[in-house]
Protein backbone atom coordinates (compact mmCIF):
# COMPACT_ATOMS: atom_id res chain seq x y z
CA UNK A 1 0.00 0.00 0.00
CA UNK A 2 1.55 3.41 -1.30
CA UNK A 3 1.10 7.09 1.05
CA UNK A 4 -1.66 8.29 -1.16
CA UNK A 5 -4.15 5.01 -0.53
CA UNK A 6 -2.73 4.76 3.09
CA UNK A 7 -4.46 8.04 3.28
CA UNK A 8 -7.42 7.59 1.57
CA UNK A 9 -7.73 4.40 3.73
CA UNK A 10 -7.29 6.88 6.47
CA UNK A 11 -9.93 9.50 5.40
CA UNK A 12 -12.68 6.84 4.72
CA UNK A 13 -12.32 5.84 7.88
CA UNK A 14 -12.30 8.93 9.89
CA UNK A 15 -13.57 11.57 7.73
CA UNK A 16 -17.22 11.05 9.34
CA UNK A 17 -16.28 11.26 13.01
CA UNK A 18 -13.88 14.04 12.44
CA UNK A 19 -16.27 16.10 10.90
CA UNK A 20 -18.91 15.46 13.56
CA UNK A 21 -16.10 15.82 16.48
CA UNK A 22 -15.35 19.45 15.12
CA UNK A 23 -19.40 20.41 14.05
CA UNK A 24 -20.56 19.35 17.30
CA UNK A 25 -17.86 22.34 18.75
CA UNK A 26 -18.30 25.15 16.03
CA UNK A 27 -22.11 24.38 15.26
CA UNK A 28 -21.45 25.17 11.55
CA UNK A 29 -21.31 22.79 8.62
CA UNK A 30 -19.11 25.93 6.98
CA UNK A 31 -16.26 26.33 9.86
CA UNK A 32 -16.69 22.27 10.28
CA UNK A 33 -15.51 21.74 6.50
CA UNK A 34 -12.84 24.12 6.64
CA UNK A 35 -11.09 22.88 10.03
CA UNK A 36 -11.90 18.99 9.24
CA UNK A 37 -9.70 20.47 5.83
CA UNK A 38 -7.14 21.31 7.82
CA UNK A 39 -6.85 18.14 10.39
CA UNK A 40 -6.38 15.93 7.16
CA UNK A 41 -4.00 18.20 5.54
CA UNK A 42 -1.96 18.10 8.67
CA UNK A 43 -2.05 14.73 9.20
CA UNK A 44 -0.78 14.18 5.38
CA UNK A 45 2.16 16.77 5.16
CA UNK A 46 3.26 15.97 8.59
CA UNK A 47 3.01 12.44 8.84
CA UNK A 48 1.94 10.48 5.51
CA UNK A 49 4.10 12.29 3.10
CA UNK A 50 7.04 12.17 5.05
CA UNK A 51 6.34 7.91 5.15
CA UNK A 52 6.32 8.22 8.86
CA UNK A 53 4.55 5.61 10.58
CA UNK A 54 0.79 6.48 12.17
CA UNK A 55 0.59 3.95 15.46
CA UNK A 56 -2.69 4.98 17.07
CA UNK A 57 -4.44 7.05 14.06
CA UNK A 58 -7.90 7.37 15.99
CA UNK A 59 -5.61 8.87 18.63
CA UNK A 60 -3.64 10.69 16.07
CA UNK A 61 -6.81 12.52 14.74
CA UNK A 62 -8.61 13.46 17.08
CA UNK A 63 -5.58 15.21 18.69
CA UNK A 64 -4.90 17.30 16.05
CA UNK A 65 -8.52 18.47 15.32
CA UNK A 66 -8.46 19.04 19.18
CA UNK A 67 -4.86 21.76 17.88
CA UNK A 68 -6.89 22.97 14.74
CA UNK A 69 -10.02 23.90 17.13
CA UNK A 70 -7.86 25.71 19.82
CA UNK A 71 -6.14 27.79 17.17
CA UNK A 72 -9.38 28.49 15.55
CA UNK A 73 -10.72 30.04 19.09
CA UNK A 74 -7.47 31.45 19.48
CA UNK A 75 -8.53 33.55 16.46
CA UNK A 76 -12.69 33.17 16.71
CA UNK A 77 -13.60 33.03 20.40
CA UNK A 78 -16.36 31.08 21.58
CA UNK A 79 -19.72 32.56 21.37
CA UNK A 80 -22.79 30.80 22.52
CA UNK A 81 -25.75 30.55 20.91
CA UNK A 82 -29.14 31.04 22.33
CA UNK A 83 -31.97 27.75 21.17
CA UNK A 84 -34.13 30.65 19.52
CA UNK A 85 -31.06 31.83 17.01
CA UNK A 86 -30.00 28.84 16.10
CA UNK A 87 -29.35 28.57 12.24
CA UNK A 88 -31.58 26.76 9.92
CA UNK A 89 -28.80 24.27 8.40
CA UNK A 90 -28.28 22.83 12.31
CA UNK A 91 -32.50 22.50 12.79
CA UNK A 92 -32.72 20.92 9.38
CA UNK A 93 -29.93 18.34 10.20
CA UNK A 94 -31.66 17.45 13.55
CA UNK A 95 -35.12 16.89 11.24
CA UNK A 96 -33.76 14.73 9.37
CA UNK A 97 -32.02 12.84 12.47
CA UNK A 98 -35.77 13.04 14.52
CA UNK A 99 -37.93 9.54 14.93
CA UNK A 100 -40.43 8.46 17.28
CA UNK A 101 -38.68 8.82 20.21
CA UNK A 102 -35.62 11.26 19.54
CA UNK A 103 -37.50 14.90 19.09
CA UNK A 104 -35.79 17.53 17.05
CA UNK A 105 -36.45 20.52 19.90
CA UNK A 106 -34.84 17.54 22.35
CA UNK A 107 -32.09 17.23 20.85
CA UNK A 108 -31.51 21.06 19.79
CA UNK A 109 -31.75 21.29 23.37
CA UNK A 110 -28.79 18.38 24.18
CA UNK A 111 -26.95 20.00 21.43
CA UNK A 112 -27.21 23.16 22.93
CA UNK A 113 -26.33 22.07 26.38
CA UNK A 114 -23.33 19.92 25.19
CA UNK A 115 -21.36 23.37 23.84
CA UNK A 116 -22.31 24.96 27.42
CA UNK A 117 -19.77 22.94 28.73
CA UNK A 118 -15.96 23.26 29.21
CA UNK A 119 -13.90 21.81 26.11
CA UNK A 120 -12.61 18.74 27.93
CA UNK A 121 -16.05 17.87 29.42
CA UNK A 122 -17.57 17.81 25.85
CA UNK A 123 -14.83 15.84 24.18
CA UNK A 124 -15.20 13.03 26.63
CA UNK A 125 -18.72 12.98 26.14
CA UNK A 126 -18.50 13.23 22.49
CA UNK A 127 -15.83 10.48 22.26
CA UNK A 128 -17.65 8.23 24.61
CA UNK A 129 -21.43 8.49 24.46
CA UNK A 130 -21.41 9.71 20.85
CA UNK A 131 -18.37 7.82 19.02
CA UNK A 132 -18.30 5.11 21.48
CA UNK A 133 -14.47 5.22 22.01
CA UNK A 134 -13.29 2.82 24.88
CA UNK A 135 -11.75 4.40 28.00
CA UNK A 136 -8.80 3.02 27.03
CA UNK A 137 -9.07 4.95 23.62
CA UNK A 138 -9.58 8.62 25.85
CA UNK A 139 -6.71 8.20 28.15
CA UNK A 140 -4.81 7.55 25.13
CA UNK A 141 -6.31 10.39 23.22
CA UNK A 142 -5.87 12.24 26.47
CA UNK A 143 -2.68 10.93 27.71
CA UNK A 144 -4.69 10.63 31.54
CA UNK A 145 -5.08 7.88 33.38
CA UNK A 146 -8.03 5.46 32.70
CA UNK A 147 -9.68 6.22 36.27
CA UNK A 148 -9.12 9.71 36.11
CA UNK A 149 -11.06 9.59 32.64
CA UNK A 150 -14.01 7.45 34.37
CA UNK A 151 -14.47 10.22 37.06
CA UNK A 152 -14.50 13.11 34.17
CA UNK A 153 -17.26 11.12 32.21
CA UNK A 154 -18.97 10.77 35.03
CA UNK A 155 -19.18 14.50 36.13
CA UNK A 156 -19.18 15.81 32.45
CA UNK A 157 -22.21 13.81 31.86
CA UNK A 158 -24.24 14.77 35.69
CA UNK A 159 -23.55 18.30 34.62
CA UNK A 160 -24.63 17.96 31.34
CA UNK A 161 -27.76 16.42 32.79
CA UNK A 162 -28.02 19.61 34.92
CA UNK A 163 -27.34 22.28 32.11
CA UNK A 164 -30.41 20.12 30.42
CA UNK A 165 -32.78 20.70 33.48
CA UNK A 166 -31.94 24.20 34.01
CA UNK A 167 -32.60 24.92 29.87
CA UNK A 168 -35.75 23.01 30.20
CA UNK A 169 -37.11 24.70 33.85
CA UNK A 170 -36.00 28.12 32.41
CA UNK A 171 -38.75 27.40 29.08
CA UNK A 172 -41.52 26.25 31.34
CA UNK A 173 -41.09 29.78 33.28
CA UNK B 1 -34.57 14.05 31.40
CA UNK B 2 -32.75 10.78 33.16
CA UNK B 3 -29.87 9.32 31.94
CA UNK B 4 -30.95 6.79 29.46
CA UNK B 5 -32.83 9.39 27.52
CA UNK B 6 -29.76 11.40 27.80
CA UNK B 7 -27.68 8.86 26.50
CA UNK B 8 -30.06 8.13 23.77
CA UNK B 9 -30.44 11.90 22.33
CA UNK B 10 -26.52 11.65 22.44
CA UNK B 11 -25.94 8.97 20.55
CA UNK B 12 -28.62 10.69 17.92
CA UNK B 13 -26.06 12.82 17.04
CA UNK B 14 -24.00 10.10 15.37
CA UNK B 15 -25.71 10.77 12.54
CA UNK B 16 -25.09 13.84 11.64
CA UNK B 17 -21.97 13.49 9.01
CA UNK B 18 -20.68 15.79 6.18
CA UNK B 19 -22.30 16.24 2.98
CA UNK B 20 -21.02 13.67 0.74
CA UNK B 21 -20.18 15.44 -2.45
CA UNK B 22 -18.09 17.56 0.06
CA UNK B 23 -15.86 14.71 1.23
CA UNK B 24 -15.33 13.26 -2.48
CA UNK B 25 -13.56 16.42 -3.25
CA UNK B 26 -12.39 16.87 0.03
CA UNK B 27 -10.10 13.49 -0.24
CA UNK B 28 -9.58 14.86 -4.32
CA UNK B 29 -7.93 17.99 -3.34
CA UNK B 30 -6.05 17.08 -1.00
CA UNK B 31 -4.30 14.11 -3.07
CA UNK B 32 -4.05 16.39 -6.24
CA UNK B 33 -2.37 19.17 -4.24
CA UNK B 34 0.01 16.49 -3.59
CA UNK B 35 0.38 14.72 -7.11
CA UNK B 36 -0.09 17.40 -9.47
CA UNK B 37 3.85 17.83 -9.76
CA UNK B 38 4.10 14.26 -11.29
CA UNK B 39 1.68 15.95 -13.92
CA UNK B 40 3.80 18.98 -14.50
CA UNK B 41 6.94 16.90 -16.04
CA UNK B 42 7.29 17.29 -19.61
CA UNK B 43 8.29 14.13 -21.05
CA UNK B 44 10.78 14.03 -24.00
CA UNK B 45 7.95 11.30 -26.03
CA UNK B 46 5.95 12.16 -29.01
CA UNK B 47 2.07 10.67 -28.52
CA UNK B 48 3.48 6.99 -30.98
CA UNK B 49 5.97 6.03 -28.54
CA UNK B 50 3.96 6.75 -25.79
CA UNK B 51 1.21 4.23 -27.35
CA UNK B 52 4.05 2.18 -27.53
CA UNK B 53 5.28 2.57 -23.88
CA UNK B 54 1.48 2.49 -23.06
CA UNK B 55 1.29 -1.15 -24.52
CA UNK B 56 4.54 -2.20 -23.32
CA UNK B 57 3.22 -1.42 -19.87
CA UNK B 58 0.08 -3.35 -19.91
CA UNK B 59 2.06 -6.06 -21.17
CA UNK B 60 4.54 -6.32 -18.22
CA UNK B 61 1.46 -5.95 -15.81
CA UNK B 62 -0.65 -8.60 -17.99
CA UNK B 63 2.85 -10.55 -17.61
CA UNK B 64 2.99 -10.10 -13.75
CA UNK B 65 -0.48 -10.75 -13.67
CA UNK B 66 -0.17 -14.14 -15.74
CA UNK B 67 1.92 -15.60 -12.58
CA UNK B 68 -1.27 -15.94 -10.22
CA UNK B 69 -5.23 -16.75 -10.47
CA UNK B 70 -7.71 -16.27 -8.19
CA UNK B 71 -9.62 -18.96 -6.91
CA UNK B 72 -12.82 -19.04 -5.26
CA UNK B 73 -11.75 -15.13 -3.89
CA UNK B 74 -7.99 -16.66 -2.68
CA UNK B 75 -5.10 -15.44 -4.73
CA UNK B 76 -3.28 -18.86 -5.72
CA UNK B 77 0.07 -18.78 -7.12
CA UNK B 78 0.35 -20.85 -10.80
CA UNK B 79 2.99 -23.31 -10.95
CA UNK B 80 5.94 -21.14 -13.10
CA UNK B 81 12.28 -15.72 -5.46
CA UNK B 82 14.90 -14.24 -4.82
CA UNK B 83 16.64 -14.89 -1.00
CA UNK B 84 19.21 -17.35 0.02
CA UNK B 85 16.12 -18.92 2.77
CA UNK B 86 13.62 -19.44 0.03
CA UNK B 87 16.35 -21.38 -1.66
CA UNK B 88 17.54 -23.03 1.78
CA UNK B 89 13.60 -23.85 2.43
CA UNK B 90 13.35 -25.41 -1.04
CA UNK B 91 16.52 -27.53 -0.56
CA UNK B 92 15.08 -28.85 2.28
CA UNK B 93 11.88 -29.49 1.44
CA UNK B 94 13.86 -31.68 -1.13
CA UNK B 95 15.61 -33.22 1.95
CA UNK B 96 12.51 -33.92 4.12
CA UNK B 97 11.75 -36.12 1.34
CA UNK B 98 15.03 -38.13 0.88
CA UNK B 99 15.06 -38.70 4.96
CA UNK B 100 11.31 -39.63 5.10
CA UNK B 101 12.48 -43.12 2.95
CA UNK B 102 15.23 -43.85 5.01
CA UNK B 103 14.77 -41.99 8.61
CA UNK B 104 12.75 -42.37 11.81
CA UNK B 105 9.57 -39.97 13.15
CA UNK B 106 11.88 -37.99 15.43
CA UNK B 107 14.56 -36.82 12.37
CA UNK B 108 11.20 -35.71 10.28
CA UNK B 109 10.02 -33.60 13.19
CA UNK B 110 13.06 -31.88 13.73
CA UNK B 111 13.37 -31.19 9.83
CA UNK B 112 10.02 -30.05 9.64
CA UNK B 113 10.75 -27.19 12.63
CA UNK B 114 13.93 -26.16 11.02
CA UNK B 115 11.98 -26.11 7.68
CA UNK B 116 9.25 -23.59 9.51
CA UNK B 117 12.30 -21.97 11.03
CA UNK B 118 13.76 -21.17 7.35
CA UNK B 119 10.22 -20.19 5.87
CA UNK B 120 9.73 -17.51 8.84
CA UNK B 121 13.08 -16.10 7.68
CA UNK B 122 12.00 -16.06 4.36
CA UNK B 123 9.02 -14.24 5.20
CA UNK B 124 11.17 -11.79 7.26
CA UNK B 125 13.19 -11.22 4.56
CA UNK B 126 10.68 -10.10 1.70
CA UNK B 127 10.88 -7.08 0.16
CA UNK B 128 8.44 -4.57 2.41
CA UNK B 129 7.85 -2.42 -1.09
CA UNK B 130 7.86 -2.97 -4.45
CA UNK B 131 11.21 -3.45 -5.37
CA UNK B 132 11.78 -4.48 -9.14
CA UNK B 133 9.52 -6.90 -11.34
CA UNK B 134 12.25 -9.16 -12.33
CA UNK B 135 13.24 -9.85 -8.22
CA UNK B 136 9.68 -10.16 -7.79
CA UNK B 137 8.92 -12.56 -10.44
CA UNK B 138 11.96 -14.46 -9.20
CA UNK B 139 10.02 -14.83 -5.55
CA UNK B 140 6.89 -15.82 -7.05
CA UNK B 141 8.57 -18.53 -8.96
CA UNK B 142 10.66 -19.76 -6.08
CA UNK B 143 7.52 -20.05 -3.67
CA UNK B 144 5.64 -21.96 -6.56
CA UNK B 145 8.31 -24.51 -6.47
CA UNK B 146 8.51 -24.61 -1.97
CA UNK B 147 4.35 -24.71 -2.40
CA UNK B 148 4.77 -27.56 -4.73
CA UNK B 149 7.01 -29.46 -2.63
CA UNK B 150 5.25 -28.65 0.53
CA UNK B 151 1.81 -29.93 -1.13
CA UNK B 152 3.94 -33.10 -2.32
CA UNK B 153 5.12 -33.90 1.13
CA UNK B 154 1.63 -33.06 2.60
CA UNK B 155 -0.13 -36.16 -0.04
CA UNK B 156 2.97 -38.59 0.39
CA UNK B 157 4.00 -38.19 4.11
CA UNK B 158 0.73 -36.64 5.83
CA UNK B 159 3.47 -33.90 6.97
CA UNK B 160 2.09 -29.85 7.08
CA UNK B 161 4.57 -27.29 6.74
CA UNK B 162 2.22 -24.78 8.25
CA UNK B 163 4.58 -21.46 7.31
CA UNK B 164 4.02 -21.65 3.63
CA UNK B 165 0.11 -20.22 3.87
CA UNK B 166 2.06 -17.02 5.15
CA UNK B 167 4.67 -17.09 2.60
CA UNK B 168 1.79 -17.37 0.18
CA UNK B 169 -0.63 -14.80 1.57
CA UNK B 170 2.90 -12.46 2.14
CA UNK B 171 4.15 -13.39 -1.60
CA UNK B 172 0.68 -12.34 -2.89
CA UNK B 173 0.59 -9.16 -1.60
CA UNK B 174 4.35 -8.47 -2.57
CA UNK B 175 3.13 -9.08 -6.04
CA UNK B 176 -0.14 -7.08 -5.96
CA UNK B 177 1.91 -4.26 -4.75
CA UNK B 178 4.18 -4.83 -7.70
CA UNK B 179 1.35 -4.58 -9.81
CA UNK B 180 0.13 -1.43 -8.26
CA UNK B 181 3.20 0.09 -8.70
CA UNK B 182 3.79 -0.43 -11.77
CA UNK B 183 0.52 0.95 -13.16
CA UNK B 184 0.79 3.55 -10.85
CA UNK B 185 3.73 5.07 -12.77
CA UNK B 186 2.58 4.29 -16.50
CA UNK B 187 -0.90 5.86 -15.26
CA UNK B 188 1.25 8.99 -14.50
CA UNK B 189 3.31 9.06 -17.42
CA UNK B 190 0.19 9.16 -19.51
CA UNK B 191 -1.96 11.93 -17.14
CA UNK B 192 1.37 13.92 -17.93
CA UNK B 193 1.02 13.48 -21.48
CA UNK B 194 -2.55 13.62 -22.17
CA UNK B 195 -3.00 16.72 -20.18
CA UNK B 196 -0.92 18.37 -22.67
CA UNK B 197 -2.71 16.46 -26.05
CA UNK B 198 -6.23 18.18 -27.27
CA UNK B 199 -8.44 16.04 -26.30
CA UNK B 200 -12.69 15.84 -27.68
CA UNK B 201 -15.21 16.92 -24.78
CA UNK B 202 -16.05 13.40 -23.81
CA UNK B 203 -12.09 12.19 -23.81
CA UNK B 204 -11.62 15.11 -20.99
CA UNK B 205 -14.41 13.72 -19.37
CA UNK B 206 -12.80 10.37 -19.73
CA UNK B 207 -9.55 11.72 -18.38
CA UNK B 208 -11.27 13.47 -15.54
CA UNK B 209 -12.19 10.42 -14.40
CA UNK B 210 -9.15 8.61 -14.99
CA UNK B 211 -7.26 11.37 -12.70
CA UNK B 212 -10.25 10.74 -10.16
CA UNK B 213 -9.10 6.57 -10.28
CA UNK B 214 -5.64 7.50 -10.02
CA UNK B 215 -5.96 9.68 -7.16
CA UNK B 216 -8.29 6.87 -4.91
CA UNK B 217 -5.24 4.57 -6.25
CA UNK B 218 -6.93 2.79 -8.38
CA UNK B 219 -4.50 2.77 -10.77
CA UNK B 220 -5.58 -0.34 -12.71
CA UNK B 221 -8.95 0.99 -13.15
CA UNK B 222 -7.08 4.31 -14.43
CA UNK B 223 -4.84 2.64 -16.92
CA UNK B 224 -8.38 1.01 -17.90
CA UNK B 225 -10.39 4.55 -18.49
CA UNK B 226 -6.97 5.58 -20.45
CA UNK B 227 -6.72 2.82 -22.69
CA UNK B 228 -10.73 3.75 -23.54
CA UNK B 229 -9.72 7.62 -23.81
CA UNK B 230 -6.74 7.03 -26.52
CA UNK B 231 -9.47 4.52 -28.80
CA UNK B 232 -11.07 7.18 -29.36
CA UNK B 233 -8.59 8.95 -30.90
Amino acid sequence: MDKYQEFGHLYDRFIDQIYRFIFLKVQSSQIAEDLTSEVFLKIWTKYLDKGKPIKHPSSLLYRTARNVLTDYYRKHPKKLISLEDYPREISDSFQKIETEIIQEETLKVVFNSLTRLKEEEQDVIIWYYIENLSIAEISQILNKKENTVRVMIHRAIQKLREIIEKENNDKKM
Amino acid sequence: MDIQDLEKNLKALRKITPNSEWKKELKFEILKEQKKNYFEISLPFNWTVLSKALVLGIIVIVALMGLFRVEKGKVVLLPNGNTNYLALAEKSLEEMEKLAENDGKEILIAKKAEIEEILKKAVETLPKSPDNIQKTKQIVEKVTKINQKAKKLQNNLGIQIKETKTLTSKTAELLKNEIDETSKKIVERELAELKSSSLSEEQKKMLEKAEELYFEGKYQEALIKILELTNLR
